[in-house]
């Protein structure tokens, strides 16, 4: 039964399909990751277009409340098991906009990330360290943030709530998961 | 026409003076004293339209500047032709304690987006211009229009602490209450936990 | 009594095996797709044996968001509707089983269109308004590409005066092309014609609209996720190698032996031949370009194999 699982996580780490959605500035630099030079399709990492398609999200860039509202409807959309890479410094701790009164300084406190990577904007080659370090954690099985999500859910709902001031619901009246 | 040509026609038409500080672009300010709201306001329309007509084609933008010691707004209207490469921009007085202005959306139609756009940024309200009192980026905005000189970013994200949560000056937010503890292989059940 | 439920069972079990090869060499085809673009594109690519593992993940994802059981029933006929296909071609000797299929023409066009019935079915439940552009395209292109490809085949059943498919593989001769329906005159045109169309057929550029990723957000799979994803994975490869037998039957001289593999794979590479340097049409564009040169030449070479 591990050697299943180990099997499938496996097939797991070689198959991360990656969402379209770049949210700030910091998609820049995945071009040449997809392109042919640091081509990233021979690991298996496609970009998909909709969020029930996807395993991973990069959250790229800086993120305002705007935006956070919307990373958070489609993470909430994708199907378990699934990953949040913070990549660039804004997430991080906000970046060069940390004085700024539109962008939310700490991704953490909202959405378990698995990966973080420095840097304004990364390098093409970080990127590529940053796709093969993921691939490593999934397929030992060290990459459990979905999981953190469930476990830890008032403590992420809570935080959400006092930053937008209200709960995140969906159009039809449905809550959020 | 020639820019030469435009200048004059301008200082003809409207008794304006244009300066151009650069090649290929043209200043031309409305005054502010001697002439009441309604009649600069007309003479702003008068030469918005008359642009439009000899050949300044494309709306740039519409931004504000805020003079805080003088307790004035300065909107900047900025015009681009494609005919005599050229870029006009009209500038335009208003009071910094009441910033009320007309809408020119029924001369240009982009004017609708950046109208808003100043509005969410410094609170000038064009009257006119229905949509331009909906947010724009700022989503659930709490306090003054935060583009104006006397907003404080960083009293702001003070007063947010989950938006400003970073490193000094402004404060940490608790992590206590956070479950800390990876959940292992056994409590999760493996693959099959978490069934949610 | 005992020996007929036995013979019951063998053939069962021969059919699930059949099945199951047919959708493993499906997928293999599409790794080759994928492997080809990407070469063709200067890259290196995924390997070969990628779909398998999009497959596995896919088929292990935990929870996928599900409306109501219309959507699962779309799911099932898009997935059940190529498996039916697959059985009424005859494909079997591909795999060395030889059970006797007695589809003809009009049993598989009927069966063809179950498979994106169901799956416009699924992807119209949803919410989403990219899925509801998605199946107008979709069913919108199935409109524009079943013209010449049955005036193409409708040239051949002309021919050979039979709809059985069995025969018009039989009237063929298995290796010489001389043999094949592909290039006999007059039904070269007609087999032109329905060339073109194939490519619309297996929704490869500069006919795929319905999926578009880049315009309209994967179109019908927009509401997918999880395990449906993986059932539409294996869907696509079951119709990949139903499209391409069916015409491999019709025009290139017959699925007798292990002919059939070679032929699927020459056709195949054609396609994505055309799909890795194609752009792709606008709808209307495409829905013109299918109904006029291609039916021209189909119908043309109908009418000369009719009346000639």
């Amino acid at each position: 039964m591990v050697e299943w699982l180990k099997l499938v996580d496996k097939a797991r780490s070689r198959s991360i399909w990656m969402l379209m959605y770049c949210t700030g500035c910091g998609a820049m630099e995945l071009p040449p990751a997809m392109t042919s030079r640091f081509d990233m399709e021979r690991f298996g990492i496609m970009p998909m277009a909709t969020p029930r398609q996807a395993d991973v999200i990069l959250v790229t860039g800086y993120v305002t409340k705007k935006t956070l509202k919307r990373i958070i409807y489609a993470y909430e959309q994708m199907p378990a098991p699934k990953w949040v890479v913070s990549h660039g410094s804004c997430p991080i701790n906000g970046g060069v906009y940390w004085d700024s009164h539109a962008t939310v300084n700490r991704l953490d406190l909202f959405l378990p990330v698995d990966l973080y990577v420095a840097g304004c904007m990364p390098r093409a080659e970080a990127n590529m360290k940053m796709f093969t370090e993921l691939m490593d954690m999934i397929a030992k099985g060290e990459a459990r943030g979905w999981e953190e999500y469930v476990k830890n859910r008032d403590y992420y709902k809570e935080n959400q709530r006092k930053l937008f001031g209200y709960d995140l619901v969906f159009t039809d009246g449905r809550s959020a998961l | 026409m020639r820019v030469e040509e435009v200048i004059k026609a301008i200082q003809d038409k409207f008794g304006l003076e244009v300066e151009s500080p650069y090649p290929r672009r043209l200043r031309v300010r409305i005054p502010a004293e001697g002439k009441s709201e309604e009649e600069r306001r007309q003479m702003l329309r008068d030469l918005l339209q008359y642009a439009k007509e000899i050949g300044f084609q494309h709306m740039s933008f519409i931004t504000c500047v805020d003079f805080i010691k003088d307790g004035r707004f300065e909107l900047n209207y900025g015009l681009w032709s494609y005919t005599i490469p050229t870029m006009l921009v009209v500038k335009y007085d208003l009071d910094r304690e009441n910033p009320k202005h007309i809408t020119v959306v029924d001369i240009w139609k982009p004017a609708k987006t950046w109208e808003q756009e100043v509005h969410e940024m410094f609170g000038v309200e064009f009257d006119g211009n229905p949509r331009s009192f909906e947010p724009y980026v700022l989503e659930d905005w709490d306090s003054i229009p935060p583009l104006r000189k006397d907003f404080d970013p960083v009293q702001y994200l003070k007063e947010h602490p989950m938006q400003g949560a970073g490193y000094d000056p402004l404060p940490y937010v608790n992590l206590v209450e956070k479950n800390l503890e990876q959940p292992t292989v056994e409590e999760t059940g493996g693959d099959e936990g978490a069934d949610s | 009594m005992g020996a007929k439920f036995l013979g019951a069972l063998v053939l069962t079990l021969k059919v699930l095996i059949y099945l199951f090869l047919m959708v493993m060499i499906g997928l293999f085809l599409m790794g080759i797709y994928r492997k080809f673009t990407a070469r063709v594109q200067y890259r290196v690519g995924p390997p070969i044996w990628q779909p398998y593992i999009d497959v596995i993940k896919l088929l292990s994802k935990k929870d996928a968001a599900t409306k109501n059981w219309v959507f699962d029933l779309g799911v099932i006929m898009g997935l059940g509707g190529p498996l039916a296909l697959l059985l009424f071609l005859p494909l079997d000797t591909i795999v060395g089983l030889n059970f006797h299929t007695k589809g003809d023409l009009i049993l598989i066009l009927y069966l063809a269109v179950v498979g994106p019935l169901g799956f416009a079915l699924a992807a119209s439940v949803g919410a989403s308004p990219w899925g509801a552009i998605g199946v107008g395209r979709a069913l919108s292109m199935m409109l524009g590409y079943e013209l010449p490809f049955i005036l193409g085949l409708l040239a051949v059943v002309a021919k050979d005066g039979t709809l059985l498919l069995q025969k018009v593989s039989a009237a063929q001769s298995m290796w010489n092309p001389a043999g094949w329906h592909y290039f006999q005159w007059p039904l070269i045109l007609a087999a032109i014609g329905a060339h073109i169309a194939l490519q619309g057929v297996m929704s490869e550029k500069p006919f795929d609209q319905a999926i578009a990723p880049h315009e309209i957000a994967s179109g019908i799979m927009v509401e997918f996720g999880g395990k449906y994803l993986g059932m539409m994975l294996l869907m696509k490869a079951a119709s990949l190698m139903a499209e391409l037998g069916l015409f491999a039957v019709f025009f290139l001289g017959g699925t007798t032996a292990w002919d059939t593999i070679v032929k699927i794979f020459a056709l195949f590479i054609i396609a994505i031949s055309f799909d890795a340097v194609l752009g792709r049409f606008r709808p209307d564009q495409a829905f013109t370009v299918l109904w006029k040169w291609p039916t021209i030449i189909a119908l043309l070479g109908l009418l000369l194999t009719v009346f000639a």
